[in-house]
């Protein structure tokens, strides 16, 4: 096949790609569907979402798909408008990615609650009095290790780590040596060198972020705190369509295990250049992630879990070399994995339920973690009961005509004159809104409620002067903020579509929590508390989710948003050894609930589709 | 016979404690059981199913409706005589191997017996022969599949394949979110629907040809 030179702006990324393959196939190719300014792909490049919208400038990009006519109107194709997962390119090519195609510098959120915990993690540092290996000290280095490790401090038979030993100048060069042994096994060793204090990495993988905490195993203290987006996303959105595409063959299921690791490498990098530290320094992490990205990270089978009867290939947790993932860290660093406990609850939900103490609840307390894979637990007089519920991206911005991620220029707030005539809004960085994030668009759902421009079942009144029906036909809409204060080129609207995907993910969220609560024998009546984790559920308003009927109705002060406590959770099973174990106690005391298989969910389904 | 004109306003509004109540009402009036269901009950959802298919509604509206119409429907259903309702034809439909998703199946299911067809539903997780079985027993015209996954689209082929000795007698109908026209041509299938709405006039085409 015959290259091409195509030029992507307003990256300024220009390079000779192969002709025949799609614009998206080219970007993915070239590192550009992962990161800030590169090209967005929530279906994974299926023609199906018409998200991945870019404009050829100049060039040959063939006839539009059939997908492309769906999704874009003949004054846009007319324009160059192209979806980048359906155009192929012919011949040399000017491409432009418009910012609402854009993968936005993320508003990450990485801080979390923090819980008192004594320091009391799986590694040990030890130092050693070394004596210069000489012909009159015939003693090489590991021998004296060993030897210093069973006289002084009883330990007895140390094992080296054999990848150590590979990498180590095995004379002792004299002074102290300082060693960091788990277990009986040395992983690491300072010797002639300072050491740095011990290092541990915390990271919550998630289907869209990862977040990772940099931790002094020995104080307990965070010494630096990041997130990335989680680089998979090129290839499928949501967990279903990822392991869809890691059910398209080995080299498809290759390449999402080496991106995710060299996203943690990346990760861990920046950490450590924060910390002014180096990724060879990490001794032990700790990862915790839904049983999806769990499963993808360890290149598990996956079919199983895919389709019914969606089970997990492995519950136990896993403890492996970091090496051995091609995870960068110390030479004998270890990589734990917590326990995951069903097929869509993860070792991440175990994670927020050590980090928010949800085992330990005295209150009948409901916890739930909103994504698009919403977890909830039920805990209640020592008991735990959970579910997942498929509440969809909406809330991530996805199926949301004009939504977007919770990224500079996302409308994330919105409130209405009580005639519904007057919009105030906030954007992320006080700019020119692009489009509306998950709180944006759970706000003005509640608030169009609240005033009536909608009704129960959740229909636009289209007498109100801010609806409208599109000349073109399609769904109603509400103007919410006209074009001229917008920082794209048309109006900002909220449609009968974004309304309805909104529906659909409160129904998907109140049905989970209706349906525990009856397994458990109780009602809303009896529900205390409510913990609400995760980013979205720690930004959005919760006046909004109660209006709607997302959340159940109990005064504010029932209700605790606690940040990322999967992050703590994971933080927590990393520097100290009790909660590592409390989390797997946590993994064996819940027991999962699936939703589909009650009698009773289609038809509360149902009727939590009704507004609030 | 204003009653079915509220039936049709509670109905289209997804209230099911007042179409229940009113279809009772109606009975009460001595209206006939299948004139509640064709001109009350089914009608509002066909008005349902026309702003569907013209994106004035979407699938929560329809689901909200089509509660409502059950709601009327056990009310009334008991009283009829066997053979009662017309019978455009007979479908077999279900979720294939491995998907466990039922809700659009079910919003065909009430399209399709709103426009007057009998359903044979065999719901989730269908296996192959289980599917056959059926179109041995039920003698259906049209054979419906849904899928929504992208994981277990490929099942879908499987189960076109499994009917293959029947394909003289019936047609194949399948849809479900990862579902494409391309897709339905490529696994053989008679036609592909994107909506519930589209089904039905796809069920009447296919009969017809």
């Amino acid at each position: 096949m015959k290259e091409v030179l195509v030029d992507f702006q307003p990256v300024g990324r220009r390079a000779q790609v192969a002709a025949g393959q799609t614009i998206l196939a080219a970007a993915q190719q070239l590192g550009l569907a992962l990161g800030a300014g590169g090209l967005t792909a929530p279906c994974g490049g299926r023609g199906l979402c018409g998200r991945c919208r870019v404009r050829v400038a100049a060039g040959d990009a063939g006839e539009p798909t059939p997908a492309e006519r769906r999704f874009l109107k003949p004054e846009q194709l007319e324009q160059g408008y192209r979806l980048a997962c359906q155009a192929v390119i012919q011949g040399p090519l000017k491409v432009e990615i418009p910012p609402e195609s854009m993968l936005g510098v993320q508003k990450l959120q990485v801080e979390g609650l923090d819980v008192a915990v004594v320091p009391e993690a799986p590694v040990k540092r030890y130092n050693l009095p070394l004596t210069r290996t000489t012909i009159e000290n015939p003693r090489p280095l590991w021998q004296q290790v060993a030897g210093e490790l069973e006289a002084t401090y009883g330990l007895e038979r140390p094992e080296i780590d054999f990848n150590l030993a590979l990498v180590t100048e095995p004379m002792a060069a004299g002074g102290t040596g300082v060693v960091t042994v788990r277990g009986k096994e040395v992983i690491n060793i300072y010797a002639g060198r300072p050491a740095p204090p011990p290092l541990g990495l915390a990271v919550d993988l998630g289907t869209t972020k990862v977040a990772g905490f940099l931790i002094n195993l020995e104080t307990g203290a965070t010494l630096a705190a990041d997130g990335i987006m989680n680089p998979q996303i090129a290839y499928g959105e949501d967990v279903m369509a990822r392991l869809g595409y890691a059910l398209e063959g080995e080299a498809a299921y290759r390449r999402l295990q080496e991106v995710a690791i060299e996203g943690l490498n990346r990760l861990a990098a920046t950490l450590a250049g924060k910390a002014g530290v180096t990724t060879a320094d990490i001794e032990e992490a700790v990862i915790v992630g839904n049983t999806a990205m769990h499963h993808l990270l360890l290149h598990l089978p996956v079919e199983q879990l895919a389709r019914a009867p969606y089970v997990p290939a492995l519950t136990i947790p896993v403890e492996v070399k970091a090496r051995s993932l091609g995870l960068n860290f110390s030479p004998g660093a270890y990589v734990y994995l917590q326990p995951v406990i069903a097929g869509f609850v993860g070792g991440d939900h175990v994670a927020m339920i050590l980090g928010s103490r949800l085992d330990e609840a005295r209150k009948v307390t409901l916890g739930l973690d909103i994504g698009t894979n919403t977890e909830i637990v039920l805990s209640y007089g020592g008991k735990m009961l959970s579910c997942s519920c498929a509440s969809g991206p909406a809330f991530e911005g996805a199926h949301i005509a004009q939504g977007m991620r919770a990224i500079t220029g996302a409308i994330a707030a919105v409130r209405l004159s009580d005639d519904g005539r007057e919009v105030y809004w906030e954007s992320i960085g006080g700019v020119p809104p692009l489009g509306i994030c998950g709180s944006g668009i759970l706000d003005a759902v509640a608030e169009l409620y609240r005033t009536g421009v909608l009704n129960a079942s959740g229909r636009l009144d289209l007498n109100h002067p801010r609806v409208r029906r599109p000349a073109e036909g399609g769904p109603a809409e509400f103007l919410l903020v006209p074009a001229e204060e917008t920082g794209i080129d048309s109006d900002l609207v909220v449609t009968q579509k974004d309304i309805s995907e909104i529906q659909l993910a409160k129904a998907a969220i109140a049905s989970g929590t209706l349906l525990l609560l009856e397994a458990a024998g109780l009602t809303v009546a009896d529900l205390e508390e409510v913990v609400v984790a995760g980013a979205f559920g720690t930004h959005l308003k919760l006046e909004s989710a109660i209006t709607i009927g997302m959340f159940p109705k109990l005064p504010l002060s029932a209700f605790r948003q606690v940040g990322n406590a999967a992050g703590t959770g994971a933080r927590l099973a990393l520097l100290s050894m009790a909660e590592r174990q409390r989390g797997e106690t946590i993994a064996r005391q819940v027991s999962y609930i699936e939703l589909m298989t009650r009698p009773s969910f289609q038809e509360v389904f149902m009727k939590s589709l009704l507004l609030p | 016979m204003a009653v079915l004109e509220e039936i049709k306003e509670a109905l289209m509004a997804g209230n099911a404690n007042k179409v229940k109540e009113l279809t009772q009402k109606a009975l009460d009036e001595g209206i006939a059981p299948t004139t509640i269901i064709n001109d009350g009950l089914i009608a509002a959802m066909n008005i349902i199913g026309v702003k569907f298919k013209n994106n004035e509604v979407y699938v929560p509206e329809v689901l909200v409706a089509a509660r409502a119409m059950h709601a009327g429907m056990d009310v009334v259903k008991p009283l009829l005589a066997g053979g009662a309702m017309e019978d455009k034809g007979t479908l077999v439909i279900g979720t294939v191997k491995g998907d466990l998703h039922d809700i659009g199946k079910n919003l065909v299911i009430m399209m399709m017996e709103g426009a007057g067809f009998k359903v044979i539903d065999l719901g989730i997780d269908v296996p192959v022969e289980k599917f056959v079985q059926a179109v041995e027993e039920h003698k259906p015209q049209l054979v419906g599949i849904s899928a929504l996954l992208t994981s277990t689209m490929m099942q879908m082929k499987k189960t076109v394949e499994g009917l293959a000795a029947y394909r003289d007698k019936i047609k194949i109908m399948v849809g479900g979110a990862p579902v494409t026209q391309k897709f339905a041509d490529e696994i053989g299938a008679d036609g592909y629907a994107p909506d519930a709405a589209s089904a039905v006039d796809l069920a009447r085409q296919l009969l017809a040809s």
